[in-house]
């Protein structure tokens, strides 16, 4: 696309004003609420400690501390290098997207070239700080090849930058070539779930492969390593030993390969967003729902129809959704991590889903956006809210035990012995202890801890500033959600502790009342919050869409 | 959750009879204040326009007037009742028409209507039946099991003022309630506006649109730097002028055309270049 005449030329610029409006946005973005800056001092705490930390390693590697892994270097720098970047490629997908605020169609109007218009946002996304602390690492890695010559560590410091170029390459492809081909809502929530799904699998491989004694001989995977050296990917990780070994042919071919990559995925967003221009969507229908759907099957009053309201949405959000796959996803993950541990080892699955069920829940009014201003104009009481909230999603989670029990019970075969059977409904009723003493924290944390979510619409984008968030305040959360289960954890302590193991099943009445109990506390006390801070609810959700333009 | 307040001279009383009576609001947002102790009354009845440039604290006076913004100071009075004093009492006398990004587009037209009754504490059957109407008034019949999200603009802004009418309040508050609603669907909103004016309601419409407020509305107040600058019947305040022409007299900021130099499209075919300035931020010629 050619600038018409009368453009001024300021093309060569626009990629520094981009960069300079990412940091602009981000500055704005800690302004939205002091949890903000509380995440962002955690986010940059945590990237100095990923320098640091990567620092230290490969100076003990370097220095002849750990000689005995230079040999692997080459096997493992390609292999892991690789699986490293599909990662974060997928993380990206998952939890931090393409910004919206900096996505190619808020452009739009000005007419930017799409080549520069997509270098600009290529460079904002290198002069963020996950890039900042992936290129200081990889910098500092250049010490662990001390011992394979001057030439080794410099060719580091050339392949620090150009690891992290093609990692943001690969990632803003992905996300470009995700977004046309699901333009569908319906699209987008699969995607969603299968990118989520991916990942967790990914990083569970190794602990998977390890307890079920898959070794592999690092001789066998000399070939495989020799292979990915040569992919795109793993190219760049290749540059010191090349320098060392002299093959500077190699070397040069190794940059070439990287850089192709770079370029092809540069074209591929590039095409992407032309595609996108000149394409309307195909896949837009009305959507019709006859009837009242949930609000007829709801209690007749104001709760009645914040849960028929939130159920309703809930099936539509695929943000949400995935808290009700990983329960599940945890049940398969134990099985197969499961070898001679016993059935309790995959009940823990169902154990653990208990309390990733309220995890949305614990930003829910995030999620509803500004919807959530109707309430308020109705002069809505906070209490029906919370007992709106808290019904769908007790009758959600308790359904989603019980099925994930009796898929669970398939897997292990417990329902066939009477101490199977007594084990299970432990991990049962501690499962829906925790997921509804979870939900009563929920309760209390979505009034007052708040924190941007990417709108429903668009659950590939991230709201600027809202990484820090997103990786400090579910941590926060989970937390509490875990102090709220305490009480059954005492009891089963006390219970093994005393050499009463027989006694156990005293668990199951424990943590049914410790569920119940925190869950009307949790329920009462968020309506405390909510009735206070109702109106300062309001404001934090107006900034937050400001966030999601 | 009340404002503190001092006692009140009778004069600042707010007036009881009136569908609205304001006093003395008063909101600063950092340095910027907002509203400047604005007085207003509003009479039962009246289809009463607000007005005024951007900025002029409109929009923040409806907010506190409808309980979603707390106000630093001055008395808000919905039909006799304080509206801080009780403001889900309040709210439950006005009908607030919320934004188009203040509902939750993935209910059908159907179900925001009703949710909205029920949000309102209306039995279920009642809401069901009384959404009905309201979208078939408005013309939405075709479109009540559909996504709001598909809707148009316009047909949004009117499943918007339905959820604001679904409990028959005796006050309604508009924020622009005609933007993107095309002339058909606006001259049938006004239809049903002027029968709840008739029924004795009280239709409280912010607007930009002087023509518009001048055919509708039987009273307008001129908002401008957070206060009132003018009130009164359509006529009072238009004092024998066009009313665009005394708003604009009323609230100044009008200036000739700036005949930017540049701006004429590069007609040389090359862009204008941009004049430097020095540090001191004058122009250098």
């Amino acid at each position: 696309m050619s600038a018409p005449a009368t453009q001024p030329a300021t093309t060569s610029a626009t990629p520094w004003t981009l960069v300079r409006l990412r940091w602009a946005l981000t500055n704005a973005a800690l302004k939205t609420s002091p949890w903000q800056i509380v995440a962002y001092v955690l986010a940059y705490l945590l990237a100095a400690g990923t320098v640091v930390g990567t620092g230290v390693l490969a100076f003990a590697v370097g220095h002849g501390m750990a000689h005995d892994v230079w040999p692997y270097l080459p096997v493992i720098m390609p292999l892991a290098g690789t699986a490293g970047i599909l990662f974060v490629a997928l993380l990206q997908a998952m939890f931090i997207g393409e910004n919206s605020t900096m996505s190619m169609d808020k452009f739009a109007p000005y007419g930017i070239p799409d080549r520069t218009l997509q270098l600009g946002l290529l460079l904002a996304g290198l002069t963020g700080i996950p890039a900042i602390t992936a290129l200081v690492s990889f910098m500092l890695w250049a010490m662990a090849y001390r011992g394979f010559g001057a030439a080794a560590v410099a060719s580091q410091l050339v392949a620090a930058p150009l690891i992290v170029l093609t990692a943001m390459c690969v990632s803003k492809a992905l996300l470009a070539v995700a977004d046309i081909i699901t333009d569908s809502q319906a699209g987008k929530n699969i995607f969603y779930v299968v990118v989520i799904v991916l990942f967790v699998a990914l990083a569970q491989m190794p602990n998977i492969l390890m307890i079920n004694e898959v070794s592999v001989e690092a001789a066998s995977l000399i070939p495989v390593a020799r292979v990915f050296g040569w992919l795109p990917l793993g190219a760049p990780f290749m540059l010191p030993f090349d320098a060392a070994n002299g093959q500077w042919l190699f070397w040069v071919l190794h940059v070439l390969c990287a850089l192709a990559l770079c370029a092809v995925c540069f074209l591929v967003s590039q095409w992407c967003l032309h595609w996108q221009r000149t394409h309307s969507s195909d896949a837009v229908r009305s959507k019709v729902a006859k009837g009242l759907g949930l609000f007829s099957r709801m209690p007749d009053s104001p709760s009645g129809a914040i849960s028929a309201r939130l159920g309703s949405l809930l099936r539509r959000d695929a943000r949400q959704s995935m808290m009700y796959i990983m329960p599940l996803f945890f049940v398969v993950i134990f099985a197969l991590e499961n070898k001679d541990i016993g059935s309790w080892f995959v009940w823990m699955g169902v154990l653990l889903g208990g309390m990733f069920m309220s995890l949305t829940e614990s930003n829910g009014l995030a999620y509803d956006g500004q919807g959530f201003v109707m309430e308020v104009i109705a002069g809505t009481r906070a209490i029906d809210d919370r007992t709106g909230r808290v019904r769908i999603y007790l009758i959600i989670d308790t359904v989603y035990i019980a099925l994930l029990s009796v898929i669970t019970f398939i897997i292990t075969g417990d329902w066939s012995s009477p101490s199977g059977l007594a084990g299970a409904f432990t991990f049962i009723a501690a499962s829906w202890g925790w997921a509804v003493a979870s939900l009563g924290v929920a309760e209390m944390f979505n009034c007052s801890v708040l924190y941007p979510v990417p709108s429903m619409a668009k659950p590939f984008t991230n709201p600027q500033g809202r990484g820090a968030a997103q990786a400090f305040l579910p941590f926060l959360y989970m937390l509490a959600s875990l102090a709220s289960i305490l009480p059954t954890a005492v009891v089963a302590i006390v219970i093994f502790a005393t050499g009463n193991g027989a006694a156990y099943p005293w668990i199951i009445p424990v943590a049914l009342a410790n569920g119940v109990v925190f869950l009307c506390l949790g329920t009462w006390l968020g309506a405390k919050l909510l009735r206070t801070r109702m109106l300062k609810v309001v404001q934090t959700l107006d900034s937050f869409a400001a966030l999601q333009q | 959750m009340a404002p503190v307040q001092a006692p009140m001279p009778p004069a600042m009383q707010p007036n009881p009879a009136m569908a609205v009576s304001i006093r003395g609001l008063f909101k600063r947002f950092g340095n910027k204040v907002a509203v400047n102790g604005l007085s207003l009354d509003i009479p039962t009845g009246s289809f009463y326009g607000l007005v005024g440039p951007n900025g002029a604290g409109k929009t923040t006076t409806i907010n506190m007037l409808t309980g979603l913004l707390v106000p630093d100071g001055g008395v808000a009075m919905i039909l006799g009742h304080n509206v801080w004093q009780d403001v889900n009492a309040a709210k439950r006398l006005i009908g607030l028409m919320p934004q188009p990004e203040q509902i939750f587009p993935t209910l059908t037209g159907m179900q925001l209507v009703v949710y909205a009754g029920m949000l309102r504490g209306m039995p279920r059957a009642e809401a069901a039946a009384r959404a009905k109407d309201l979208i078939a008034a408005f013309d939405l019949t075709a479109a009540a099991n559909i996504m709001v999200r598909d809707y148009s603009a316009g047909m949004t802004k009117k499943i918007c003022l339905a959820t604001a009418m679904i409990h028959s309040p005796r006050i309604l508050v508009l924020d622009e309630p005609f933007e993107s609603v095309d002339p058909v669907s606006s001259a049938n909103i006004k239809d049903i506006l002027v029968d709840y004016v008739h029924t004795g309601g009280t239709v409280v419409i912010s607007s930009h649109v002087m023509a518009l407020v001048e055919r509708m509305c039987t009273h307008v107040a001129v908002v401008n730097q957070g206060q009132v600058v003018a009130a009164g019947t359509v006529a009072q305040v238009a004092a024998g002028e066009d009313l665009e022409e005394r708003f604009l007299q009323l609230v100044g900021g009008r200036h000739g055309a700036a005949h930017i130099a540049w701006l004429d499209g590069g007609a040389d075919g090359q862009p204008a270049p941009a004049v430097p300035q020095t540090p001191a931020g004058e122009v250098r010629r």
